[in-house]
C-alpha cells in the first residue's frame, strides 16, 4: 500500500514536472516576444542616436537580428540549454559564468534572509494567534501592518542613516571584502537583511496567525481538548500540523517578493547580486543579459512553487489522495 | 456529599455570552440529574440552549461564554470551580463525548487509530505499542472491519458513519461514567443512523455509561432515553420519564412540538397538520417565555414568571396551568384533510432516460442514470434516496439548471432539455423551484419587494398592471404582510424567509414546482405550518410538485407518488399508500424499516401502548 | 450605513490619526501650489545642501531647492498614479474574478493559471523590464502597477464569489433566464463590495508602495518632477552630508502608506 501512495506521488512530481516544463517554454516565447516586439532599436540602442545606418545594419547582422524572429528564438533556447548564454551587449562578454557569479551571491544573500524570517514570522504568527486579542497580539500586529507596507528602499533608507551614519555598527555597502570569514560577511549582510526582512515578516506571520486561528476554532480541536490532552499536545500534535500547512505556500509565494526586495536592496546597498545586474540590464536595455536573467529566474521561481506544492502534497494526506488518485 | 443522587446534578445552571458588553443568557437556571447507567434525552429547538448547556457540562465554552451561576456536580464533585489540570483529568477519562459532524470532529492529517490511542496515552500513561492494542480492540469493538489496516487510515478514508463510529470508540476508550451525545447522527443517512443507532443499544449493554443525548429530534430521543428534558429559550420547561411525558405532556411547547410533527404514516389525506404558531413578540422580561406562542395563556402568564412544577407521574413542567394542558391530551386532529387528487387528466412531466456524469479531475461520477418517468398535471411525485441517491440531481436538470448527458425532458408537451437561459419564456414560467436553505434562497442585498417584483417581470411580461395585484394576493396567500416587501432578507426569520421563496415561485401561477428538501432547514414548529401552506395553494393553483426529501414521513405526508431512487437509479415508483405499505425492493424495505428504528416508537396521536414501549429503555428493533 | 462604517473607523486613536494623514496628503496633493513657499524646482545654486532651518524647514538639497515645497509638490505625482492604476488594477480584477469565479470551468482554469503565472513573477522585476522596453511615463507606469495588481484583485474576488455562486438565490436567477452580466454585477457584486472595498484600500497601499521603488529605480517619474522616491534616489549619493534630503521623503512614503494600510487593515476587521 505504501509503495504504492509513493509511486502515485512520483507519476504526480512527475506530472507537475512536465506542466512545468511547457510553461517554462511559454514564458520563454513571452520573454523573447516581449523583449524583441517593444519599440526601441538595437543598433542605435548600441551605437547611440546619431550612428550611420549603415553601422546600425552591421551592427544588426552582426548580432544575428536580420534572421526571423522564430530562427532567432530557436537558436537562443538551443543556446540556453548547452550553456552558452550569448554575449552582454553593453559588456561584450559571455553572460553565463557571469550571470552565475552574481546569482551565487543572491543565492547567499536570500539564504541569509529566510534563515532568518522563517522561524521568527512563525513563532510571531504562532504567539500572535495563541494570545489572540491580547497585548501580545496587538503589538505583533501593529508592527506586521506597518512593515508590510513600507518599501525596502525607504527602509534601508533608515537603516543606513542610524546604524550606519550615526551609529557606525555596520557598513552601508554590502560589498563583501575578498577575504572576508563567516562572521565578517554576516555583519556586511545585516543591514540588507534586516532591510529586505519586515515585509515577507509581516505577511508570514499574517497567514500563519489565520490559519492558526482557524484551527484553533476546528472542531478537532475541541475533539482533542475534550479527550483530555493537555493544552501543549493539543498545540504541538493537533493544530500546528494543519496550522502550518498553509505557511509553506506563502513562503514559497514570498519568494518572488524576495526577489523583486533584491532588486532594490542590492541597488540600495550596492551588493553584486543579480538583481543588481538586471536592473543596470534594464536601464541600458541590455536585451541579451535581460533576457537571461529573466528566464533564470523564472526558472527558480517556478520550481520553487512546484517544490512547495510538493511539499504540500506530501504532508496534506487529503490533498494527497486527491493528487495520486483517490484511494490509497 | 449532596450528590449522591447520580452520576452528574446539574444544579441552577445559567451560561451567558457576552456580546460587545452585554450578557445574554443561553442557558438559564437549568437543573437536572443523570444517575448511573441512566439515559437522559434533551430537546430542543435551534438556539434552545442545548449544546450549550453539553459544552458546559465539559466546561469548554467559546471564549465570550462563561458559566454565570449554578453547580456541575459530578460522581459528587462540583466540576464549576475546577483548574485545567483537573478538568483535562476526566474530560475523555470520566466524561466523554461524541459529536454532530464526525468528519470535522476527527483530525484530518492524523491517523484514525492514533486519535483512539493517544485518549489510552493521555489517560493511561501508556506506551505506543500498548496503546495501539487497545485503541484496535476499540475499533474492532465499534465494528471497523480490519481494525489493524484502518488504524493507519486517515479519516478521509471512511464512511461518514465509519468516522462516527471511531469517533465513538475514541469517546468509549476509557469508559467514562457519562457519555454526552449531541445530535451525533444529525447529518447522517437513515440507514446510517440506524446502525449507528443500534451500535450505541449494543455498546451500553457492555459499558455502564450514563448519557446525555443532546437532539432535536423527539422520535430518536424517545428510542434511546428513559428520561428527558424539554429546553425552550434556555430554559428546562418539562422534564419526566420519556413514555410519560411524550404521551401526556404538561406543558403547552412539549405539546406543540408532539403536535406539529409529521406523524409517520400520515399522509395529507388523513389529517392536517397543526403548526406552532411562531410568536408575534418577544417575551415580556420576568414573564413566561412561551407565553406569546402558546395556546393556553392567560393574563397571569405575562405578568408572572413559572416554577418548574410537579405535574404527577413523575413529570415537572414549568407552566402555571400544567393541569389543563394535561387533561387537553393531544389536540383533536382536525377534520379539514385535503381531497385526494383528482385523476390525473394528463402528462405535465415527461422524463426520458437521463443520464448526468459529472467528471472532475479525471475521474466520472454517473449522479443519475436511465431515469424514466412521468407527472401527471396536479400531483405531487415524492422523490425519496439518501445522500447520492442522485435526486437533487435529478430535480436540478428538470429545473435546467444542469444539462443531462442522455436522456430528455418534456414539459406540457415541449422538450426543454436544455439550460434554463435557453428554454422559453412560458417554459420558464411554467416550471419554478422551492430550495432547501432558506438564508441562501434570497439575494441579502435586496429587498423583498425587488425581488418578487424582478420575478414577475422577467416571467409575465404582459403583467403590467395586474402586477401589484398579483404581488398583494402572494404575499397574503403566505401570510406575509405589505409592510414585508421593504425590508431585506436577513431581517425575516428562516420560515418567513421560505414563505418569500414559495411566494416567489407561486407569483407566476406555476404549472410544475420543483420542492428540493423545502422544509429539511426549518425547525419542526415552522416545518408544519410551510407544509400546510404547500398543501393550500398546490390545491389552490392546481399545480403539480416534484417533492425532494430525505425526509420519508414528510414525503408520505405530501406525495401522491413516490419515486425511490438509489446510487442514481429509479428503484422504485408508484403510488405513495403501495409504496411504503408494500414496497416491492430490498432497498425500499431497508429504507423504511431504518425509519422506523427511530419514528415508529413514537406517534403523538397514536395509541398510548405503543408510547409505552419505550418506558423500560431502548427498544431493538 | 456610511455613518456606522465611519464610527468603526474613528473607533481608535490610531486609525483615526491614520485617517487624517491619508485625508491630509490628498487634500495637499489637490491645493499644494497655495502651500508651497518656494517653486518645488526652483534652484538657488548658493544654497545647496542647507540644514532645515526657520527660511527651510526640512533644508535644501543638491541643486538649492526647498525640501518642504518638493515634498508637497512630490504627493500629487504618487497618489494620482497610485490612485489611477488602483482603480483600473482593481476594475479589471473585480471584473475577471466575477467572471473566473461564476463560470468556473475551462474559463476559470485558464485565466487563474495565467494569472498564476503573472504573480510567479516579482512586480517590481516585470515592471522594470516592461518599463525600460516601454519608456517611462506616467500613463505606462499606470498601465504596469494595474497590470500587476490585477491577479492578485482577481483571486481574492473570486474566492468571495465561490462562496456566493453556489447559494440559491443564484439559481433562481438562473431559473428567470437572467443574463450572466446580470448575475455577476447585479446579483453577486453587490454582496462582495465589502470584499472589493477592502481590496482597493489594499492595493492601493501597495500601488504606491510600487509607483515609489519604481521611481526610486529609476523607471517611474522622471526628474526633474518633485517625487518622492525619485528624491529618496536623488538625494542617497549625498546622504552623509544632507541626510534631511534623504529622510524627508522617505518619512513622506512611510507616513501615506502605513495610513493607507491601518485603514485597509480596520476595514478589512470590521
Amino acid at each position: 500500500m505504501a509503495r504504492s501512495a509513493d509511486s502515485g506521488l512520483l507519476r504526480y512530481f512527475l506530472r507537475r514536472l512536465a506542466v512545468m516544463l511547457g510553461l517554462l517554454v511559454l514564458v520563454s516565447v513571452l520573454i523573447f516576444a516581449m523583449v524583441e516586439i517593444l519599440p526601441g532599436d538595437v543598433g542605435n540602442l548600441i551605437l547611440g542616436q546619431y550612428a550611420t545606418a549603415e553601422n546600425v545594419d552591421l551592427v544588426r547582422q552582426q548580432l544575428g537580428l536580420d534572421r526571423p524572429l522564430a530562427v532567432r528564438y530557436l537558436d537562443w533556447m538551443g543556446g540556453f540549454l548547452t550553456g552558452d548564454w550569448g554575449d552582454s551587449w553593453r559588456l561584450g562578454t559571455p553572460l553565463a559564468p557571469l550571470i552565475g557569479r552574481r546569482l551565487y551571491n543572491s543565492v547567499v544573500l536570500a539564504g541569509v534572509a529566510f534563515a532568518f524570517v522563517i522561524p521568527v514570522s512563525i513563532t510571531a504568527g504562532i504567539v500572535s494567534a495563541l494570545r489572540r486579542d491580547r497585548l501580545t497580539d496587538r503589538v505583533i500586529n501593529g508592527i506586521s501592518v506597518v512593515s508590510i507596507t513600507i518599501p525596502e528602499f525607504v527602509s534601508s533608507m533608515f537603516l543606513i542613516l542610524f546604524f550606519s551614519l550615526l551609529l557606525p555598527w555596520f557598513p552601508s555597502s554590502a560589498m563583501v571584502p575578498e577575504d572576508a570569514g563567516p562572521l565578517t560577511t554576516l555583519r556586511y549582510l545585516a543591514l540588507p537583511v534586516i532591510a529586505i526582512s519586515p515585509v515577507l515578516i509581516g505577511y508570514i506571520a499574517r497567514t500563519v496567525r489565520a490559519s492558526m486561528i482557524t484551527e484553533l476554532g476546528a472542531d478537532y480541536t475541541r475533539t482533542a481538548y475534550l479527550k483530555g490532552l493537555d493544552p501543549r499536545t493539543v498545540i504541538t500534535k493537533h493544530v500546528l500540523r494543519n496550522a502550518l500547512l498553509p505557511a509553506i505556500t506563502v513562503i514559497a509565494n514570498q519568494i518572488a517578493w524576495l526577489v523583486g526586495g533584491l532588486v532594490v536592496i542590492e541597488a540600495v546597498f550596492n551588493y553584486p547580486g543579480i538583481g543588481q545586474l538586471l536592473l543596470q540590464a534594464a536601464l541600458v536595455q541590455d536585451v541579451p543579459m535581460l533576457e537571461a536573467i529573466v528566464l533564470i529566474l523564472a526558472a527558480i521561481l517556478m520550481l520553487s512553487n512546484l517544490a512547495a506544492d510538493l511539499l504540500y502534497t506530501m504532508l496534506n494526506p487529503r490533498v494527497r489522495a486527491q493528487a495520486t488518485g483517490g484511494a490509497t | 456529599m449532596s450528590a449522591s443522587a447520580g452520576v452528574l446534578r446539574v444544579e441552577g445552571l445559567t451560561v451567558e455570552y457576552r456580546v460587545g458588553g452585554t450578557a445574554f443568557p443561553a442557558v438559564r437556571d437549568v437543573s437536572f440529574s443523570i444517575g448511573s447507567g441512566e439515559s437522559m434525552g434533551l430537546v430542543g429547538e435551534s438556539g434552545s440552549g442545548k449544546t450549550t448547556l453539553g459544552m458546559a457540562i465539559l466546561r469548554y465554552l467559546p471564549e465570550n461564554g462563561s458559566i454565570a451561576q449554578g453547580s456541575i456536580f459530578f460522581d459528587g464533585t462540583d466540576l464549576v470551580p475546577l483548574g485545567r489540570r483537573e478538568l483535562s483529568r476526566i474530560r475523555g477519562n470520566r466524561i466523554a463525548m461524541v459529536y454532530q459532524n464526525p468528519a470535522s470532529a476527527l483530525n484530518p492529517s492524523l491517523r484514525a487509530g492514533e486519535q483512539i490511542a493517544e485518549v489510552y496515552r493521555a489517560h493511561l500513561g501508556l506506551g505506543r505499542d500498548a496503546a495501539r492494542e487497545r485503541a484496535e480492540t476499540m475499533l474492532d469493538l465499534v465494528q471497523i472491519p480490519d481494525p489493524h489496516g484502518a488504524y493507519d487510515r486517515y479519516p478521509h478514508q471512511f464512511s461518514g458513519g465509519q468516522k462516527q463510529r471511531i469517533v465513538i470508540g475514541m469517546a468509549l476508550a476509557m469508559d467514562p461514567s457519562l457519555l454526552i451525545l449531541d445530535e451525533p447522527t444529525t447529518g447522517l443517512d437513515v440507514t446510517v443512523e440506524a446502525e449507528i443507532v443500534e451500535l450505541f443499544t449494543d455498546l451500553r449493554a457492555r459499558f455502564d455509561t450514563a448519557i446525555l443525548f443532546i437532539s432535536h429530534d423527539i422520535g430518536l430521543v424517545a428510542t434511546v432515553c428513559e428520561r428527558v428534558g424539554v429546553l425552550y429559550r434556555g430554559e428546562m420547561v418539562e422534564t419526566g420519564a420519556t413514555a410519560a411525558t411524550f404521551q401526556r405532556p404538561t406543558n403547552p411547547y412539549t405539546r406543540g412540538l408532539l403536535s406539529c410533527r409529521v406523524p409517520p404514516g400520515a399522509s395529507k389525506e388523513s389529517r392536517r397538520l397543526e403548526p406552532l404558531p411562531a410568536g408575534s413578540r418577544d417575551p415580556e422580561p420576568g414573564a413566561c417565555s412561551f407565553e406569546p406562542r402558546c395556546a393556553f395563556r392567560e393574563p397571569r402568564c405575562r405578568q408572572e414568571h413559572p416554577a418548574l412544577y410537579d405535574a404527577g407521574g413523575g413529570q415537572r413542567s414549568r407552566c402555571f396551568f400544567h393541569e389543563t394542558v394535561a387533561e387537553a391530551g393531544p389536540p383533536a386532529v382536525t377534520d379539514v384533510a385535503t381531497q385526494p387528487a383528482a385523476p390525473s387528466d394528463g402528462t405535465l412531466l415527461e422524463v426520458r432516460g437521463l443520464r448526468k456524469v459529472f467528471r472532475s479531475g479525471g475521474r466520472e461520477v454517473v449522479a443519475v442514470e436511465g431515469a424514466d418517468f412521468t407527472l401527471a398535471a396536479g400531483r405531487i411525485l415524492g422523490v425519496v434516496g439518501e445522500s447520492g441517491s442522485g435526486k437533487t440531481t435529478l430535480a436540478r436538470v428538470i429545473a435546467g439548471l444542469e444539462v443531462p448527458d442522455e436522456g430528455r425532458v418534456v414539459l406540457a408537451g415541449v422538450d426543454v432539455t436544455k439550460p434554463a437561459h435557453k428554454r422559453t419564456v412560458e417554459a420558464r414560467r411554467a416550471l419554478q423551484m422551492v430550495f432547501q436553505h432558506p438564508d441562501g434562497t434570497l439575494n441579502p442585498s435586496m429587498r423583498i419587494g425587488q425581488i418578487l417584483r424582478r420575478q414577475m417581470h422577467m416571467l409575465s411580461p404582459d403583467g403590467g398592471a395586474d402586477a401589484e395585484q398579483t404581488l398583494a394576493d402572494i404575499l397574503k396567500a403566505v401570510q406575509l404582510d405589505p409592510e414585508h416587501l421593504d425590508v431585506r432578507p436577513r431581517q425575516l426569520s428562516g420560515g418567513q424567509q421560505q414563505r418569500v421563496a414559495i411566494a416567489r415561485a407561486f407569483s407566476t401561477s406555476p404549472d410544475l414546482v420543483v420542492l428540493d428538501e423545502p422544509t429539511s432547514a426549518l425547525d419542526v414548529s415552522v416545518q408544519a405550518a410551510i407544509l400546510n401552506l404547500l398543501i393550500d395553494l398546490q390545491r389552490r393553483e392546481d399545480a403539480s410538485y416534484l417533492l425532494i426529501s430525505h425526509d420519508l414521513a414528510v414525503v408520505r405526508y405530501l406525495a401522491d407518488d413516490i419515486l425511490v431512487m438509489h446510487q442514481g437509479r429509479i428503484v422504485e415508483h408508484g403510488p405513495a399508500a403501495d409504496v411504503f405499505d408494500s414496497p416491492q425492493e430490498e432497498y425500499t424495505r431497508k429504507l423504511l424499516s431504518a425509519v422506523t428504528v427511530h419514528a415508529g416508537k413514537l406517534a403523538s396521536a397514536g395509541p398510548p401502548a405503543r408510547a409505552q414501549d419505550t418506558a423500560g429503555g431502548p427498544v431493538r428493533t | 450605513m456610511i455613518g456606522t462604517r465611519l464610527r468603526t473607523l474613528l473607533a481608535s486613536p490610531g486609525v483615526t490619526l491614520a485617517v487624517a494623514v491619508v485625508l491630509g496628503w490628498l487634500a495637499i496633493a489637490v491645493i499644494w501650489p497655495l502651500l508651497v513657499p518656494y517653486g518645488p524646482t526652483a534652484q538657488q545654486l548658493g544654497g545647496r545642501y542647507a540644514p532645515p532651518s526657520a527660511e527651510h524647514w526640512l533644508g535644501t538639497d543638491n541643486l538649492g531647492r526647498d525640501v518642504l515645497s518638493r515634498i508637497l509638490a512630490g504627493s500629487r505625482s504618487v497618489l494620482i498614479v497610485g490612485l489611477a492604476s488602483t482603480t483600473l488594477g482593481v476594475a479589471v480584477g473585480t471584473t475577471l474574478g466575477l467572471v473566473a469565479g461564476f463560470y468556473r470551468g475551462r474559463v476559470d482554469e485558464l485565466l487563474m493559471r495565467s494569472l498564476d503565472l503573472l504573480m510567479a513573477f516579482p512586480i517590481i522585476v516585470i515592471a522594470s523590464v516592461i518599463l525600460a522596453m516601454l519608456g517611462p511615463s506616467r500613463l505606462n507606469l499606470v498601465l504596469v502597477i494595474a497590470l500587476m495588481l490585477a491577479p492578485y484583485n482577481a483571486r481574492v474576488v473570486r474566492s468571495a464569489v465561490l462562496s456566493w455562486r453556489d447559494r440559491d438565490f443564484v439559481a433562481a436567477a438562473r431559473l428567470r433566464g437572467e443574463s450572466g452580466a446580470y448575475i455577476l454585477f447585479r446579483e453577486l457584486l453587490p454582496n462582495i463590495m465589502g470584499t472589493v472595498n477592502v481590496e482597493f484600500t489594499m492595493r492601493l497601499a501597495l500601488s504606491i508602495f510600487a509607483v515609489a521603488t519604481l521611481s526610486f529605480l529609476g523607471f517611474g517619474i522622471q526628474p526633474p518632477t518633485p517625487d518622492w522616491g525619485l528624491m529618496v534616489s536623488e538625494g542617497r549619493p549625498f546622504y552623509q552630508i544632507a541626510p534631511w534630503v534623504v529622510v524627508a521623503p522617505a518619512a513622506a512614503i512611510a507616513s501615506l502608506v502605513v495610513a493607507i494600510n491601518v485603514v485597509a487593515q480596520r476595514l478589512r476587521a470590521s
